[in-house]
């Protein structure tokens, strides 16, 4: 679900990476499979390779670039069209309005959620 | 809560549902079933010789929760049309138990002889709780094959209330129900205390509803704090779920597939379907692949993958005949998009009667009861929904044309009577080619002359046209309107294609403008999971979304929305695709827009 991954870097660069555009993929795994799966129960990724293949999905359609490494924990990830990125997430946050289905909005909430609990 | 709701949905709510999964299903074992009268059998397999069934293998198919696998067709109402297609998903769990016991044997080897850490080796114990997982793999599938994975999204947002935080991943509804059973059901968790004191590694024993659990849902990291302290134990789970399954991504042996994809081309004799040259292969493949002939590998001793790469290129040819042969056409897709709105609609209904008369935890049990239904009882248990329902419309409390279309759907229940008649005609007869001036398509239908019916198909490719002159319409950037068709037209259908593509609403207008027709409208679930499939691989602008949307080889024949309406004239019949069309153009239009 690459649109999911875009929201969630969109608001993990807005609220917890604010002064960069560049994160860790590890950081990134952290949030996703710690974070978000583990507290909010949300599952978007069946794994990390799973994850990597979203990001190179973004990656092709101009989003994002992947600093590559043999080693995935030194993968790095930087944002290349920020309101690209941006755009995306505002259309998962209104999907649920436009849609009539409450789970898109509770997909939301609880990545919301999840992300409010690392930045506290 | 509402007095007279209470006597008229009272006994099927609380005596056929939630009855039936509390007397049933949720029983304690202990009850009725003592562990050491329990003795080691065999039983012999369609495709092996016989299985060995251990002691406790024999004791947990002696429960209801798992017995009822046996009365679940692997290939639903596939015997219509191939009367050989009607195994169940007891017989292959049986056969997956046995390739993975076999599997095991073959990885331990690979394991002691490249793995260091002694704690990763693999005895007894590890070979006790594959056989295990592999037995209930499919124990929260429901009857009607694939066709409730429709109804997943659905499913789980209803229950949000009463559902744990861990279930809340609506990929498949047979995971989330399998979560809950392995979480929450008496029956089985007593039933895997008890078979856990033949595990002598505490890791696996203390929690082995928990390991069982995590090894089926398939998803890497761990889903429970009690597995995930131990590194050992995930490492274990990890090379035990890539032999019975895979990862997404990553691969695995997929102990699983490889049964199911023998065992359905066996009973559905799909060789006499191949050209000789496939045929053949198919053969050997079949033979070879009963004992596992293939070499298989670790990676970093964790992941189990199958590392012969002539095999596994035979292996995705032949796949795909067994896909475009058994699984796909439009026969299939018909009745899994009819069974996908019964089941929505029961489902629905059960939940709107639970928020009258009932709590939101017992509503929960009364679906699980329904979904656990064997094929044949949830056919008459869907009857009996639909029909209270139709007859008390008012007493539900929901809005029309939620309430129509409830209504609407008791009809098409007893047209499902029909189902082999159908199926035959669409396979035996070429549907009628036709084109709509108006909307400048092409479009096909075809006569069911015995129930007086015509089915009309908006296909793939009319999708694709569709999409196509909304797009158009879009001032946004291209990455948007990607985003934007990605999320709203793939990831909502993939969730809840009955509510995301608004066919209620769209039935309700059809119905209104041909108020002397019948119609019913039906959305065909797999072509979302299909365009999911290429999407990430092949789609990165309109015109590849398109390709993919249009051409023949790819998804272009594969209905994307059925209208079943009374016979009519053919000028009629035109009208009717027209009006669908601009519905659905509508849609399309409005979705777009939204983001202006």
């Amino acid at each position: 679900m690459w649109t999911y991954t875009s929201y969630i870097l969109s608001k993990y660069f807005e609220k917890i990476a604010a002064k960069s555009d560049e994160l860790k993929f590890s950081e990134l795994c952290d949030f996703i499979f710690n974070t978000l799966w583990r507290r909010e129960g949300v599952v978007f990724h069946d794994g990390v390779k799973d994850l990597y293949l979203d990001l190179e999905y973004l990656q092709k359609i101009g989003i994002l670039e992947i600093q590559k490494n043999e080693n995935l924990d030194k993968v790095k990830i930087k944002v290349k069209d920020p309101e690209k990125l941006r755009d995306v997430a505002k259309i998962v946050e209104s999907s649920s309005d436009v849609m009539k289905l409450d789970i898109l909005r509770e997909y939301v909430a609880r990545i919301n959620k999840a992300i409010e609990y690392v930045v506290i | 809560m509402s007095l007279e709701a209470y006597r008229i949905f009272g006994p099927l709510f609380y005596v056929e549902l939630t009855g039936s999964y509390d007397l049933k299903f949720n029983r304690n074992p202990d009850k009725f079933l003592k562990y050491d009268l329990v003795n080691e059998s065999s039983e012999p397999l369609p495709l092996y010789e016989s299985v060995n069934v251990p002691k406790y293998i024999m004791y947990l198919t002696l429960l209801p929760i798992v017995s009822r696998l046996a009365e679940i067709k692997q290939l639903a109402y596939t015997y219509h049309l191939i009367p050989g297609g009607a195994h169940t998903r007891y017989e292959h769990s049986m056969g997956v138990m046995l390739r993975c016991e076999r599997l095991l044997d073959k990885l331990s080897k690979i394991v002691n002889e490249k793995c260091k850490n002694s704690a990763l080796k693999i005895d007894n114990d590890e070979k006790i709780v594959l056989q295990i997982a592999a037995l209930l793999h499919d124990i929260g599938h429901s009857s009607w094959g694939h066709a409730l994975d429709g109804i997943t999204g659905h499913v789980v947002d209803l229950l949000r209330e009463t559902l744990d935080n861990y279930l809340f991943s609506p990929r498949k509804l047979d995971t989330t129900v399998a979560l809950y059973l392995l979480l929450y059901n008496e029956q089985l968790t007593k039933a895997l205390q008890t078979c856990s004191k033949e595990i002598k590694a505490e890791a696996l024993s203390k929690h082995l509803n928990k390991v069982i659990a995590q090894i089926i849902m398939e998803e890497e990291p761990p889903f429970f704090s009690e597995l995930e302290t131990d590194k050992n134990l995930m490492i274990k789970v990890h090379l035990l779920t890539t032999v019975l399954g895979s990862y997404r991504g990553r691969g695995g042996v997929n102990a699983d597939r490889l049964d199911w994809f023998i065992r359905d081309a066996h009973h559905t004799n799909l060789k006499v379907k191949l050209d000789p040259s496939n045929a053949q292969k198919f053969e050997d493949f079949l033979r070879s692949n009963i004992e596992n002939n293939f070499a298989i590998d670790i990676e970093n001793c964790e992941f189990a993958y199958i590392s012969d790469k002539i095999f596994n290129k035979l292996m995705e040819d032949l796949r795909e005949v067994v896909y475009t042969s058994i699984y796909e056409g439009a026969e299939r897709a018909l009745i899994d998009s009819w069974l996908t709105r019964l089941a929505f609609t029961a489902i629905d209904v059960i939940y709107k009667i639970g928020e009258q008369i009932s709590s939101p935890s017992t509503t929960t049990r009364a679906i699980m009861g329904f979904l656990l239904m064997s094929d044949y009882e949830m056919k008459e248990c869907t009857d009996k929904i639909l029909t209270l329902a139709k007859q008390n419309i008012n007493l539900l409390g929901a809005p029309a044309p939620s309430t129509e279309f409830i209504s609407n759907s008791t009809d098409l229940l007893c047209i499902f009577d029909h189902a082999k008649y159908i199926m035959h005609s669409l396979t035996s007869r070429p549907f009628k080619t036709k084109y709509s001036p108006k909307m400048d398509l092409h479009f096909e239908y075809l006569d069911f002359e015995l129930i007086g019916k015509t089915l009309i198909t908006i296909t793939a490719d009319n999708m694709g046209t569709l999409i196509e002159r909304a797009y158009n319409t879009c001032q946004k950037s291209e990455v948007c309107k990607l985003a934007m068709i990605f999320q709203n037209f793939l990831v909502a259908p993939r969730l809840d294609p009955i509510t995301a593509c608004q066919i209620p609403i769209m039935e309700s207008n059809m119905r209104s403008k041909f108020k002397d027709v019948n119609i019913h409208v039906l959305i065909n679930y797999y072509l979302f999971r299909k365009l999911d499939d290429y999407f990430l691989k092949e789609v990165k602008d309109l015109i590849s979304l398109k390709e993919i949307l249009t051409k023949q080889d790819k998804l272009g024949k594969i209905p994307f929305i059925f209208i079943l309406a009374d016979k009519t004239k053919e000028e009629k019949v035109i009208e009717i695709f027209e009006e669908a069309c601009a519905a659905v153009l509508s849609y399309f239009m409005n979705c777009f827009a939204f983001y202006q």
